[in-house]
């Protein structure tokens, strides 16, 4: 336990930051991420030979600053990564409950739908979908919600099955407990604690898939700062300005390591039983 | 084993059958595809024309049956883009695409299998903490942004290997190492920790005492039974590989289908983004049967289940 704690510290530090930037961007972002100065077009980092200390990361082709952009785009990527999730989560642990209890059809509707998803590649789905609809943040919640609620639904779905059986349940039956009851007072509380481990990793997950998107240029439409467009820019640039690249990659690789750490953590603080079998010595 | 097949192909033709759904409630019900297809300022006639050739003045179910007839023939229709035949296309690019992604997943196995049996059988020394180290950070990464590393420091800074493009084998190096870093790493520390469960068991246990040489214990008796979960992640990878070799290509413009079919989105080329997604969708559900099969070949349990 005590081993555990110090890296899932220093795993926690990087996502507080990233968590404050995204709620008090305006306040923290030294320059508008959206405006740009021509005259201060592809400025290097500060601290190489031709930087300015005004743009401590550097400039982009249209002269935005990068840190400004960096910390907008936490708003951006967290949102997603946050807001989909939920939704996710949510769809999938309602399913997976119901399914798991009342079993019958409506249970093997559901272990279909699970097989079929799993069995197609999510991102040909979301490039599907967005090249008929057109790239939005609305579009993108959505669709990224969608890829999610399989994993909650599979895993709670199994919990569920294995619950139904226990005494306790089997006695709030017999006790003539309504289901809706039973779901809610003691399914849900014994099953939330592997949705949230779940979702810490998923968090993750989808922040990827977000800036993979907008690297695409399927995602958030420009000239909103995201890190996925950020890194897009980056590439057509890349042999005159290896900074347009390197820094919001860096943070989205921050997160996604980070939200991992946290994923494992979660894992074995919430789920004794599972601890020690993937982080073995 | 027959049943276990006839069940894998039932399964097969019910996935088929709903990407080929998705792909038409996509294209037909989500919006007038006459007013995609055409320019926003295209005349009455122009839209009528279109409606009919398109069939679209038929009811839901005949057009549903209509496209999957035309499916069947492997045929989507005339790119609007380049006036071919939009499969013809798709098939012409097929070959790059498949070329880099098996050396792709050639090159993650290479690696990642010894690395993983390196670590495991000396757990807890430097290297095997470098090799998980190393594992969580190509995990972490993106795939766009390993490839564009790859390229500042191999292309640009190096000058080791060309930026883009197609041909000799030096186009192929750094678009095959971004597309392998993630299967390399996830395979590296399951290979890693699937040694770790079996190096305990009583059955590796017993060859010991029988004394065996080790590294026939390795290879014989841990790395076969480990296998099993390393299938199902080549497996669940091929979903990822796919997605990866979309974004790979557009890095390294390297001319595959995902550039094809990314660029037919831009030009809303429907035909051609249709035949994209299919085509990696059957590529998708063959790979998959492939691990399914090579499951009941590794663990023939599984046979018995299905």
């Amino acid at each position: 336990m005590r081993r555990l704690r110090l890296p899932l510290i220093l795993a926690a530090l990087p996502v507080i930051a990233a968590l404050v930037c995204a709620a008090l961007a305006p306040l923290l972002a030294p320059h508008d991420p959206t405006r740009g100065d021509l005259s201060a077009r592809l400025l290097p980092p500060a601290w190489a030979e031709a930087g300015r200390s005004r743009h401590l990361l550097g400039t982009d082709q249209l002269g935005r600053d990068i840190l400004s952009r960096i910390i907008y785009g936490a708003r951006v990527s967290l949102l997603v990564g946050v807001v989909s999730s939920l939704i996710g989560g949510t769809v999938g642990l309602a399913l997976g409950m119901l399914g798991g209890y009342f079993r019958g059809r409506a249970d093997s509707v559901i272990a279909k739908l699970i097989d079929i998803q799993l069995a197609f590649p999510f991102l040909l789905f979301a490039i599907t979908v967005i090249a008929v609809l057109g790239p939005s943040l609305p579009n993108l919640l959505v669709i990224l919600a969608l890829s999610g609620w399989v994993t909650y639904a599979r895993v709670v779905r199994g919990q569920t099955l294995s619950l139904r059986e226990t005494d306790f349940i089997q006695a709030a039956r017999g006790l003539g407990c309504p289901a809706w009851w039973i779901l809610l007072r003691h399914v849900l509380p014994n099953v939330v604690s592997y949705a949230l481990v779940i979702m810490t990793t998923e968090i993750g997950r989808l922040i990827v898939l977000e800036s993979t998107l907008s690297f695409l240029g399927l995602g958030v439409p420009p000239p909103t700062p995201s890190w996925g467009l950020a890194l897009a820019d980056g590439k057509e640039y890349l042999i005159r300005g290896w900074w347009l690249a390197t820094f919001p990659g860096l943070a989205i690789m921050m997160i996604v390591l980070c939200m991992n750490v946290l994923g494992d953590g979660a894992r074995d603080l919430l789920e004794p039983r599972l601890r020690g079998r993937d982080r073995r010595g | 084993m027959r049943d276990f097949l006839i069940q894998k192909l039932w399964h097969t033709v019910i996935v088929v059958f709903c990407v080929l759904s998705l792909v038409f409630v996509v294209l037909h019900l989500t919006g007038d595809p006459v007013m995609m297809l055409l320019p926003p300022n295209a005349g009455r006639d122009e839209i009528e024309a279109l409606t009919r050739t398109l069939g679209l003045d038929q009811p839901v179910i005949v057009q549903y049956g209509r496209f999957l007839g035309r499916v069947a023939r492997g045929d989507f229709g005339d790119s609007l883009q380049h006036q071919q035949p939009a499969m013809a296309l798709v098939v012409e690019r097929l070959p790059a695409s498949m070329l880099l992604a098996v050396s792709a997943l050639a090159l993650a196995l290479v690696v990642a299998v010894p690395l993983g049996i390196f670590a495991a059988s000396r757990r807890g020394s430097a290297l095997d903490h470098l090799a998980v180290a190393l594992a969580a950070l190509g995990q972490s990464a993106p795939i766009f942004w390993t490839g564009l590393m790859l390229m500042l420091v191999g292309a640009v800074i190096l000058q080791l290997f060309p930026t883009s493009g197609y041909g000799t084998w030096r186009h192929l190096v750094l678009p095959a190492l971004t597309l392998a870093s993630y299967p390399m790493a996830a395979i590296a520390r399951l290979v890693r920790s699937g040694m770790l469960e079996v190096l305990d068991a009583d059955y590796v246990r017993t060859a010991r005492a029988k004394g065996l040489p080790e590294r026939q214990i390795v290879w014989k008796h841990t790395l076969r039974n480990a296998a099993l979960p390393i299938v199902t992640v080549i497996g669940l990878q091929f979903g990822l590989l796919l997605g990866g070799a979309i974004v790979c290509e557009m890095i390294f413009s390297w001319p595959g289908v995902g550039r094809l079919m990314i660029f037919a989105i831009y030009n809303r080329d429907f035909p051609l983004v249709e035949a994209a997604v299919f085509v990696m969708a059957m590529i998708f559900i063959l790979g998959n049967v492939l691990v399914d099969l090579c499951y009941a070949w590794l663990d023939p349990r599984v046979k018995l289940e299905a």
